[in-house]
């Protein structure tokens, strides 16, 4: 089978995958990234409001195939809090 | 090995949570058992299966699993040699899991009728395996929490914490390496994690010199800060003082 490296970046911060995961397909390993980059985004989530993280896949021959990038940005909407509905509880 | 040594392994893990009377162990120790020899990641009994017998761990490593829709493979529960995985099959016949080998293994089959006069002719060991049932559900419920809260390397590292506690109990360990015949692919299903972030973040427990792991064998560098790491209290293992000492330091 043959190995993807799965490198990723945190702001600017670089992580460099040096041992690779064998998986049997790119198409395996495009999945793999994305379900990579929503467990790194879960693990992050205390970690503030703004949030940059990419996973890039480079196969075997050192050809990146894929890059993955997820962003999150948390603003205060500006407006008045909504008002208390109804029969809510 | 025959089939004494592996009716004592049974007898090791029930009194490595409370001591049995000697005519109890004796009585164990006479079960009638059928040894079968099993290649790794062989099915032993299969969710919706009807079973008329138990399966005690004699050699290898077995786990109990689910399949979800996809394909996915969740590992419920792992059992090390002197597990009967399937007890609960005495009085729920139908499984509602599989259990099967992660690796190589022998396996003694023990009718249910033999078990079942066992249990009826001594409270004790009705107890003895209903303690076992009980804390096999402490485990689950930590299971629940490390895959429902902990963060990735903290629930690696508690399977490492708990697998070589459970080791050293039954004396395959010295407290600090052994054989973990687990591949990375195995850990993560056990563990709810895809392989390749488990890759990542056993590399990170690796690199922060916790543990090191070689041609399957552990070995605990750091063990405070693996059980830091891991949040592990072996409290919910419910083990005999002494069954499992490992050093602090």
């Amino acid at each position: 089978m043959p190995s993807y490296f799965f490198h990723t970046r945190d702001g600017q911060k670089l992580e460099i995958d040096e041992e690779g995961t064998e998986l049997p397909d790119d198409q395996t390993a495009r999945n793999a990234a994305k379900e990579l980059l929503s467990a790194l985004n879960r693990e992050k989530l205390p970690n503030g409001d703004h949030m940059s993280l990419s996973v890039i896949v480079q196969n075997a021959e050192g050809a990146e195939i894929y890059v993955v990038n997820l962003r999150l940005d948390v603003a205060s909407a500006g407006a008045p809090a909504a008002p208390k509905r109804e029969g809510t509880r | 090995m025959d089939k004494q040594h592996y009716l004592e392994r049974l007898v090791l893990k029930l009194e490595t949570h409370v001591p049995l009377p000697s005519a109890e162990r004796e009585k164990l120790l006479e079960l009638p058992l059928t040894l079968r020899r099993l290649e790794a990641n062989h099915d032993i009994v299969r969710e919706g299966e009807l079973t008329k017998q138990c399966c005690l761990v004699a050699e290898g490593l077995v786990c109990r699993y689910k399949i979800v829709g996809d394909g996915a493979r969740q590992i419920l529960s792992l059992h090390l040699p002197g597990d009967i995985p399937d007890i609960h099959s005495l009085l729920i016949e139908r499984m509602d899991h599989s259990l099967g080998t992660l690796t190589p293994a022998v396996v003694g089959l023990i009718p249910h009728e033999a078990v079942r006069a066992l249990t009826r002719a001594s409270y004790r060991i009705s107890e003895a395996f209903w303690r076992e049932t009980l804390i096999e559900a402490a485990i689950y419920r930590e299971w629940m929490v490390g895959i429902g809260r902990r963060a990735a390397p903290s629930r690696i590292a508690h399977l490492f914490c708990e697998f070589i506690t459970k080791m050293t109990a039954i004396g395959l360990s010295d407290g600090v390496t052994c054989d973990l015949p687990l591949t990375q692919p195995e850990i993560a299903d056990a563990l709810g994690l895809s392989t390749v972030h488990m890759n990542k973040k056993l590399r990170e427990i690796r690199e922060a010199k916790l543990i090191r792991i070689r041609a399957n064998r552990l070995t605990v560098l750091d063990w405070k800060g693996l059980c830091s790491l891991a949040e592990f209290d072996p409290d919910y293992l419910h083990l005999q003082p002494g069954a499992a000492k490992i050093e602090s330091d």
